[in-house]
């Protein structure tokens, strides 16, 4: 009887402990966040550029089901450039165009067709009460690579 | 070509006269010696005299008793080489007082002289040789001296050659004038050295509440280029005229007087020009002062017209006026300023800010075009100055100059804005601008706290055209729409927290403003 006793004050100890090392599991779907302003968030940037001088300020006009929808702010083509929007829950297609700083001009000009990210769509699908990432990378010869993520509840503050 | 020959029959016909005139008037020679006031020769108004240059120093003297006033002109015909003066002389108190001296032309050739205003008493006449010349001794070939009474009404009297013997002109009165002889050897002006001024004078009754103005005009002379000058009693030049050429009038218009006394107009030929046979007219106006009317001297802006009722009205008298207004700004805000001249005017408009800014030019228009500056902002009085553009001469004329308070609802843009450091502050739903001159460029800036999703709503200037564009925080263009007339045109552009709409005028019109609606839509 006793050394059942010490056995289960030695239990109510190790199950206290593992109670405080591991936190409370949630379930996966809570790590979303949920739209505030947007539910899509479009990101592009460009790779691989190592020289400065060729690196343009740009940016992008989004175009969603084929109606002009905004832009992306302006920034160096090595920067994320965004643009936020909010959509209808379904199927989507985004279609964006991109356009790079005239210096000389003192405006931004259309990129020839050729020098267009390929592709320059992309489908996605916007599920209710979440906000969809898309991240479009392009590299030194214009492809480009979608990437779609939903996007995470941030961390608060300690 | 035609000219020259025009003036060389002119030069022949006049010596014609000049030889009918002494051939028909009978002759008398001198007898020497007369080299003196006491032997003076006694001369015949109307009768030629002979003499002869007997040494090179040799003075021949004629005398004349008038028992009334005269008007007389003097012709001394040449003497083979001999370089001949005649020296002009009046007795008073029995001392001779020199009034004339002519030596206008070289050896061989006549002196003459008109307009001689002879009073009653003693003249003398001394004839001898120019120390311009080699002086020589010439028994054989004798000149010839004739003095001639005529009627003169209303001319000028000789010798009024200064401010003391000025000759009076009532105003609204005409007076003609000759432009002899061609220097003046006892004008001894280091500026104006041997020059011939024929000097009147008029009084004015005036003060600066009712300042009196006044208009002179002299006609044009063949073969002489006039100068026209206004001066006060203290001999300091109020206006003057030089915008003729050879045989071109002068004017002096719309001076205004603005204190009691005497006044002086002085005409004087440039270059030691000369005619003895055609006179010049002069006339004098002069009107109480229009408070709508530019009052001359106002070329610069210390001595600006004040405009009142909003409108004044103006001349350009010569290609070098420069006229100056003042316009009293009782509430700041934006006002139109418009400029009509005549056809043959093109005209130049600059605006002069309080504190020495520099001007802000307008010239949209050629000759007969007007000259508009829509919407300048003054916080406080302005000026305007009127010149005329061009050297041309015709390009001179009247014109009309109104400036108009606007009363405009809401924001409106305030120039000079045509630059980002420039931009002024879009803050409100509303921007009311004017395209205000040719290649304008309105900058606007627009801040926001984030990223904000703008519509705008342009309604252009009717009758013009312009681009609206939105640019990135740095001021690059980033969408451009095109605003034709006044129809109504929308888009929508992000502004990345800050972005600047820039107007650009492509076809200017200045006198409906365009209008920006901007709102947030997202």
């Amino acid at each position: 009887m006793k050394k059942g006793g010490c056995y289960a004050a030695l239990g109510g100890i190790i199950f206290l402990w593992l109670s405080c090392a591991h936190p409370v599991i949630k379930p996966e779907e809570d790590n979303y966040a949920e739209p505030v302003g947007y539910n899509f968030r479009f990101i592009a940037r460009d790779e691989g550029i190592e020289d400065p001088s060729l690196d343009r300020r740009s940016y992008y006009r989004i175009f969603i089901d084929k109606a002009e929808e905004g832009r992306t702010s302006t920034g160096l083509e090595s920067q994320d450039k965004v643009y936020e929007g909010t959509l209808s829950p379904n199927r989507h297609l985004v279609t964006v165009e991109k356009w790079v700083l005239d210096e000389r001009e003192g405006r931004y000009v259309k990129l020839n067709n050729v020098d267009q990210p390929k592709p320059n769509f992309f489908y996605f699908d916007v599920p209710e009460k979440r906000v969809v990432v898309l991240t479009m990378t392009a590299d030194r010869d214009g492809n480009a690579r979608f990437t779609v993520s939903l996007e995470k509840k941030r961390r608060s503050s300690p | 070509m035609l000219r020259l020959k025009g003036d060389f029959l002119g030069i022949a016909f006049g010596a014609c006269c000049f030889a009918v005139l002494f051939a028909c008037a009978g002759s008398n020679k001198e007898h020497e010696p007369n080299n003196s006031f006491s032997n003076a020769n006694k001369v015949v108004i109307g009768r030629i005299v002979k003499g002869y240059m007997d040494s090179p120093s040799d003075r021949d003297l004629y005398h004349i008793r008038l028992d009334e006033d005269a008007n007389l002109d003097l012709r001394l015909s040449g003497a083979r080489g001999v370089n001949l003066s005649l020296k002009i002389w009046r007795m008073k108190n029995n001392t001779p007082q020199l009034i004339k001296w002519i030596d206008d032309n070289r050896k061989s050739s006549p002196e003459q002289f008109v307009n001689l205003a002879a009073g009653p008493g003693d003249w003398y006449f001394e004839i001898m040789q120019s120390e311009r010349d080699k002086q020589i001794e010439n028994r054989e070939d004798a000149y010839e001296f004739l003095v001639v009474e005529r009627k003169a009404v209303s001319e000028e009297a000789e010798p009024n050659d200064t401010k003391d013997n000025a000759n009076p002109v009532p105003p609204r009165a005409q007076i003609s004038g000759f432009f002899s002889p061609a220097c003046n050897r006892m004008n001894n002006d280091r500026e104006y050295l041997h020059r011939e001024e024929d000097w009147f004078v008029f009084e004015a009754d005036a003060s600066p509440d009712a300042p009196f103005v006044i208009g002179i005009d002299v006609s044009g002379v063949s073969g002489v280029n006039s100068v026209l000058a206004l001066r006060d009693d203290d001999g300091t030049i109020i206006a003057q005229s030089d915008s003729g050429g050879d045989g071109e009038p002068e004017s002096l218009r719309d001076i205004g007087l603005k204190k009691s006394g005497r006044y002086y107009i002085v005409i004087a030929s440039k270059n030691y020009a000369a005619n003895q046979d055609q006179p010049y007219s002069l006339s004098l106006t002069a009107h109480a002062h229009d408070p709508g009317m530019e009052t001359e001297s106002n070329d610069d802006l210390y001595n600006a017209n004040l405009i009142l009722n909003n409108v004044i009205a103006g001349r350009i008298n010569t290609t070098a006026d420069h006229d100056f207004f003042r316009y009293r700004v009782d509430n700041p805000g934006l006002f139109r300023v418009e400029l009509r001249p005549t056809d043959d005017l093109d005209a130049f408009m600059s605006i002069h800010g309080e504190g020495g800014a520099s001007p802000l030019d307008i010239n949209l228009g050629g000759a007969g075009g007007r000259e508009v500056y829509p919407d300048y902002y003054a916080a406080s009085d302005f000026t305007i100055e009127i010149s005329c553009k061009g050297k041309d001469r015709s390009k001179k004329g009247e014109y009309v100059l109104t400036v108009t308070p606007l009363s405009i609802p809401g924001a409106y843009e305030r120039e000079p804005n045509d630059e980002i450091a420039k931009a002024n502050t879009f803050d409100t739903s509303s921007m009311t601008g004017y395209l205000s001159h040719k290649r304008d460029k309105d900058f606007f800036l627009i801040m926001r706290e984030g990223r904000s999703k703008e519509r705008f709503d342009v309604r252009g200037v009717k009758g013009g055209r312009m681009t609206v564009s939105i640019t990135d925080p740095l001021g690059y263009v980033i969408k451009s729409v095109d605003a034709k007339g006044d129809r109504k045109i929308s888009f929508t552009e992000m502004i990345d927290k800050k972005g600047y709409l820039v107007v650009e005028a492509i076809s200017e019109e200045f006198d409906h403003p365009y209008i920006i609606n901007m709102r947030r839509t997202q």
